[in-house]
C-alpha cells in the first residue's frame, strides 16, 4: 500500500513541475507538468496543461485543462474547457462546458449540457444523457459529435454521431444519426434526422 | 502469431453483458487495454478482442463478481506483483512448477529456500518452458539467467520471452509484449511464453 500523499500544490501565478503525487492541486494561475500526476482533487480556474497521463479522484475544471495523455479518475465535473488527447476513463462524467477527446470517453454516466462545442471520437458508458443548455440569448446551438456511442442507456439531444448503439436509446431534438442499433428500447423525435435503425438480438 | 478475433457485439450477445459491464470492466482494468483492437470494416471502425482470452476472462469475471469486489478482481488479474513468499516445496505443490523445474532452479540459486513473487513467476517460467517439452534442462537454466538479467529492463513484467534454435545452438530472447519478433527462416522458434500470462496463471493457483 502507498502512503497517503500530503502534498498539495497551489499555483497563483505561474509553475511548472515534472508531476508526482499530491493531495490537492488548485491552479488559479497557470501550470504546467511534463510528467505522470496523480492526485485526490484537482481544481482548475487558470490553465493546467499536463503533457502526460493524469490520475484524478475529483476534478473540478472551471478553466481550461489539457492532457497530453490519459485522464483516469473517479468524478470529473467540466465547467469550463477540457481537452485530452488520450483516452478519458471515469466514473462520473459531468459537463457544463465544452471538451474535446481524441480518444475513447469510457464512463459510468455521463451527463453533457451543451454549453459549448463537444467532441469525442468514441463513447462508452453506462448511461448518457445529452441535453441543450439553458436558454439565455442568442441561437448558438452547439452539438456533440462523436463517431461512435455505445452505451445501456442512451438519450440524445443536439448530437451528431455515426453510430448509436445500446439497450435503450432515446434521441431527441436535433440529432443527425447514421446508424442505430438497439436493443429493448428505441424512441425517436420526429424532428431528429436518423438514416437507418435496427433491433438485434433482445 | 494471428490469432482468432471476436467482435464487440458478438462477444456481449454470446456472454450475455452490455456495454455498460464491459466498459465498467474495462476501467476498473479487468480487461487489459491491449485486448481492444481497433479495425475498419464496411461500417466504420469497430473494435475487436483476442477471441480465447477475452471469453474467458469474462467468464472468470462473472463467476467471480458475486464472491469479490471488482478492485480484488483486478489485482488478481492485473500482472503487477503480488505480496507473496513461497518455499519450493509450496510451489511444487500447488503445481507452479514441477519437480523437475524446481530441480532446474535449485542448480541456479542452491541456496534458495523461500521465492518472491518475481522468483516464483521465474520459476513458472522455466516450468512452463519445461513442459512444453521443446526445451531442455540446460536450456531452461538460461532461460532463468536471461530472465533475471532482463527484468531491469522490463520492470513491470510486461514481457514475452522466446528461445530461438538454429543448427543447434539456442538464444533466448526477451521483448517487450507488443514487439514482434521476425526470426530467421531457417531458425525454428522452440518456445514463447508472455510473461504476464503465466503470473496470471500463478496467481489464479495461489488463491
Amino acid at each position: 500500500m502507498q502512503a497517503e500523499p500530503v502534498k498539495n500544490w497551489r499555483v497563483m501565478g505561474s509553475s511548472t513541475t515534472s508531476g508526482g503525487s499530491y493531495n490537492h492541486i488548485n491552479v488559479m494561475g497557470e501550470a504546467v507538468t511534463t510528467g505522470d500526476m496523480e492526485c485526490q482533487s484537482l481544481r482548475v480556474m487558470g490553465m493546467f496543461q499536463t503533457h502526460a497521463d493524469v490520475q484524478v479522484g475529483y476534478a473540478n475544471i472551471m478553466g481550461q485543462m489539457d492532457v497530453g495523455g490519459q485522464l483516469r479518475g473517479h468524478r470529473v465535473r467540466v465547467m469550463g474547457e477540457l481537452t485530452v488527447h488520450g483516452d478519458c476513463e471515469v466514473e462520473q462524467f459531468l459537463s457544463r462546458g465544452a471538451f474535446s477527446i481524441d480518444g475513447l470517453l469510457n464512463a459510468g454516466t455521463i451527463d453533457v449540457r451543451l454549453y459549448g462545442p463537444c467532441h469525442v471520437r468514441e463513447i462508452g458508458c453506462g448511461s448518457l444523457r445529452v441535453s441543450l443548455k439553458k436558454p439565455l440569448f442568442g441561437r448558438v446551438r452547439h452539438v456533440l459529435t462523436a463517431d461512435v456511442i455505445e452505451g445501456d442507456d442512451v438519450m440524445l439531444t443536439y448530437t451528431k454521431a455515426h453510430i448509436v448503439r445500446g439497450d435503450r436509446i432515446r434521441i431527441g431534438l436535433g440529432c443527425d444519426i447514421d446508424k442505430i442499433e438497439y436493443k429493448t428500447e428505441y424512441a425517436c423525435h420526429p424532428r431528429a434526422h436518423v438514416a437507418s435503425c435496427e433491433q438485434r438480438g433482445s | 502469431m494471428e490469432q482468432e478475433l471476436i467482435s464487440k457485439k458478438e462477444l456481449l450477445d454470446l456472454m450475455g453483458i452490455s456495454y455498460g459491464q464491459l466498459y465498467r470492466w474495462k476501467r476498473k482494468d479487468l480487461i487489459p487495454e491491449e485486448w481492444f483492437i481497433r479495425k475498419s470494416t464496411f461500417t466504420g471502425q469497430e473494435t475487436f478482442f483476442p477471441r480465447e482470452k477475452i471469453l474467458s476472462r469474462i467468464e472468470q469475471i462473472k463467476q467471480l463478481k458475486d464472491d469479490l469486489s471488482l478492485d480484488e478482481l483486478a489485482r488478481r488479474f492485473s500482472p503487477d506483483p503480488a505480496d507473496i513468499a513461497l518455499s519450493g516445496e509450496d510451489m511444487v505443490n500447488r503445481s507452479i512448477v514441477s519437480e523437475q523445474a524446481w530441480r532446474v532452479y535449485r542448480l541456479e540459486h542452491p541456496n534458495t529456500k523461500v521465492c518472491s513473487f518475481r522468483d516464483v513467476v521465474f520459476a513458472s517460467v522455466v516450468h512452463r518452458a519445461l513442459a512444453s517439452g521443446n526445451v531442455g534442462l540446460d536450456e531452461a537454466r538460461n532461460a532463468l539467467r536471461t530472465l533475471e538479467q532482463s527484468i531491469t529492463m522490463f520492470s513491470d513484467f510486461r514481457m514475452r520471452i522466446a528461445c530461438v534454435r538454429k543448427l543447434g545452438v539456442s538464444v533466448w530472447v526477451v521483448q517487450g509484449t507488443d514487439g514482434q519478433l521476425v526470426i530467421d527462416p531457417d531458425a525454428k522458434l522452440v518456445f514463447d511464453a508472455d510473461v504476464s500470462e503465466c503470473i496470471e496463471d500463478v496467481k489464479l493457483r495461489l488463491m
